[in-house]
């Protein structure tokens, strides 16, 4: 085989090597999802039904959150009453981080009370929406459902 | 400013033979002169073969007379060689979306919003890796073919002779136009493939 064939034939490899090979565009990574943990998660929610000492009905609203997580600095309760649709929670109350404990919320507003009542019980649900120090908004908790009765 | 250097560059390989063919034409006017050849089997039709096919696969084969696995050569190549342009082009296009994405999400104010440009990312980034993974297996292909063309063409592919791609015994096209002794004339073409 004469040698500028081979010769041709190697420059040729070159060139495509140079063009289709290395010219190719790398895939680029995901960044760190860091949305999930920057604002703490808030966990265990709870409520539980009672009354105050005046009389009044009262729904203690409590949650948890991890400490360890200093990105937090107030919780935004919403509530719905017999709805369960996102557009229905309405802000009730900024709750601001304790100084020590945990949050908690007792809830005794006018549309809780006997005298509101239009049926026999009462569905009441509650959303928690964390905001860090940095004003990032963080994931809403699960929806906390308390059904209260009339003459509960 | 690196393709145009590449083409540049490619313009000047593609030079290369046309050199050597004008060379070994004066070598070969010389040994006719001197009444000898020690070309063996690397005619000069057989050296343009490898470069045509060095330069486009099955090019060789069909300028000696293998139209059909010229063809073969040709197409499978060329139509790899598209999926893995196309395939590159996609990346291309979804490296700068996932940009764009991760700028919104470093921006991003809240967890809802955070989550749906994470969500378009992980997806995003999930077709990227099946365009880099298209791409790299039609490249290899490619590559395969045009080795194996180079190997077919150097080994395998014997010169049928001087009958140039595309030139029939017969006429090629023909047209007729005859007098129709009821009314007017008739006409008809012909065209052989």
């Amino acid at each position: 085989m004469p040698r500028k064939s081979i010769l041709f034939i190697c420059l040729q490899a070159i060139f495509l090597y140079l063009f289709f090979v290395a010219g190719c565009s790398e895939p680029q990574d995901l960044v760190t999802a860091t949305h999930v943990t920057r604002v703490p998660e808030v966990q265990n929610l709870q409520g539980s039904v009672g009354f105050t000492s005046s009389g009044k009905r009262l729904i203690l609203v409590t949650w948890l959150y991890d400490p360890r997580n200093a990105n937090i600095r107030s919780w935004d309760l919403t509530r719905s009453i017999n709805d369960t649709s996102v557009a229905s929670y309405v802000p009730l109350e900024i709750i601001r981080k304790p100084t020590a404990g945990f949050p908690s919320y007792p809830d005794t507003s006018g549309s809780l009370q006997n005298s509101s009542f239009t049926a026999d019980s009462l569905d009441v649900y509650y959303k928690i929406i964390p905001n860090g120090t940095d004003n990032f908004v963080g994931k809403p908790s699960d929806v906390l459902h308390v059904i209260i009765r009339k003459n509960q | 400013m690196r393709v145009k250097m590449l083409i540049l560059f490619q313009i000047l390989l593609s030079a290369l033979p046309l050199r050597a063919m004008g060379n070994s034409l004066i070598a070969q006017e010389d040994s006719v002169a001197g009444a000898t050849s020690n070309e063996g089997p690397w005619t000069e039709r057989k050296i343009l073969s490898v470069v045509l096919s060095t330069v486009i696969p099955g090019a060789g084969q069909t300028y000696l007379g293998h139209a059909e696995k010229g063809a073969a050569f040709t197409i499978g190549t060329l139509a790899s060689a598209l999926i893995a342009g196309l395939s590159e082009n996609n990346i291309v296009g979804r490296n700068e979306r996932l940009d764009e994405l991760k700028i919104q999400y470093s921006a991003a104010s809240n967890y809802v919003g955070a989550d749906t440009l994470w969500s378009k990312m992980v997806s995003t980034k999930s077709i990227l890796d099946k365009d880099v993974r298209r791409r790299d297996l039609f490249m290899k292909i490619a590559g395969l073919l045009w080795v194996a063309n180079l190997v077919d063409i150097v080994l395998f592919t014997d010169d049928r002779g001087e009958k140039p791609f595309g030139v029939l015994e017969t006429k090629r096209t023909t047209l007729a136009i005859v007098p129709n002794p009821k009314n007017g004339l008739n006409a008809s073409l012909t065209i052989r493939f």
